[in-house]
């Protein structure tokens, strides 16, 4: 499972289980906090497989 | 000179007197004239004539004492001058006198440059009275550090500085997670201070949960913010709940939140790890909230957002 991903120059590590908030959008727990993922962002297609 | 013979002829009255020569005195000689003695007369305008308008010096004979006139006229002149010295001055009344200052009346002069003259006892008592130049800190207080000199308005730091306000804003539409209103903060991150946050939340419409939230980011949009607070679910209608989470800064400028990651309630924190966040920059505070219910409707009816320095 993909365990990091970089947004905006800054790259995470997951740390936690993500939570699904609703059709377009992820709490990801990192190691810089829960970072709100939609999916205008590259790193949400990997964490919904979508 | 002409003369004549007053004998046969006749002979003015005259006076005779013991003063002067004068003019119209008239004098009787005897010369001789061709062996003959010839009586003539000569009046005094022609001797003081002969003899020029006055007597000449050298031309008088006699003594200095004889000399009545003269000795009147000496007598009526100043006697000799002894001289005195070079500080003395000779007074009208015919004295020597030390010459200083207080013989023109400035017996006070000491003559002091006007830069160097001092003030007078009532000028210095008066000064005396006045307020020593302020030094702030020494001699006026400051306050919260800040110095009371100058001109303008000093801005007091109290130590506590509201940064933003935000009323009345509705969430209506959406399950989603919603960004209802969002603020510049980069100004007020400074080291070693916190930030609190509160906000009263009120149903209006419908009885699903809402979840009211705080995230920060570099921008004002939701998209890649982190979560730094969830604030206590309503869902009754007309429910109202109060929130209130703070924020440390470290002197790295990382900010402590309490863990979002659970729903803390009114002024209740959860007890598990909070997170370290690197607080973005620029960094701007939003508020945001997910109705589960898209056709319910929320107010923040108000929120404050205040730094502790």
């Amino acid at each position: 499972m993909l365990n990091t991903f970089t947004y905006n120059e800054i790259e995470y590590t997951i740390t936690g289980p993500i939570e699904v908030i609703s059709d377009t959008q992820l709490h990801v727990p990192t190691d810089k906090g829960i970072i709100l993922v939609d999916d205008t962002m590259d790193i949400y297609k990997e964490l919904t497989n979508g | 000179m002409s003369t004549f013979n007053w004998w046969g002829d006749w002979r003015p009255t005259l006076t005779p007197h013991t003063g002067n020569l004068q003019p119209t005195d008239l004098i009787e000689c005897t010369r001789i004239v061709g062996g003959a003695t010839v009586n003539t007369a000569i009046t005094g305008a022609q001797i003081i004539a002969a003899s020029g308008s006055s007597a000449t010096w050298g031309g008088i004979t006699g003594t200095l004492s004889a000399q009545t006139d003269l000795q009147s006229a000496l007598n009526g002149k100043e006697p000799s001058i002894t001289a005195g010295t070079t500080s003395q001055y000779y007074r009208g009344d015919k004295t020597f006198q030390t010459l200083n200052k207080s013989a023109v009346g400035l017996g006070n002069v000491d003559n002091t440059s006007d830069a160097n003259k001092p003030v007078s006892t009532a000028t210095s008592t008066a000064l005396g009275l006045k307020q020593d130049t302020l030094v702030s800190g020494t001699n006026i207080k400051t306050v919260n550090g800040s110095s009371l000199l100058g001109s303008g308005n000093i801005s007091v730091n109290s130590g506590v500085s509201l940064i933003a306000k935000k009323t009345m804003v509705t969430q209506t539409g959406s399950s989603a997670i919603v960004l209802i209103a969002s603020e510049d903060i980069s100004s007020y991150i400074v080291s070693n201070s916190m930030i609190q946050v509160t906000a009263m939340y009120r149903k209006t419409v419908g009885a699903s949960n809402y979840t009211p939230r705080l995230y920060v980011n570099t921008s004002a949009t939701l998209v890649g913010a982190t979560l730094i607070a969830n604030f206590g679910t309503i869902g009754a209608l007309n429910l109202i709940n109060d929130n209130v989470a703070n924020f440390a800064i470290d002197a790295s400028g990382n900010l402590y939140a309490p863990s979002p990651a659970l729903v803390s309630n009114t002024r209740y924190l959860n007890t598990l790890a909070g997170s370290i966040i690197t607080i973005p920059s620029p960094c701007f505070l939003i508020w945001a909230g997910q109705l589960t219910n898209s056709a319910d409707a929320v107010v923040m009816l108000n929120s404050n957002v205040i730094k502790y320095a």
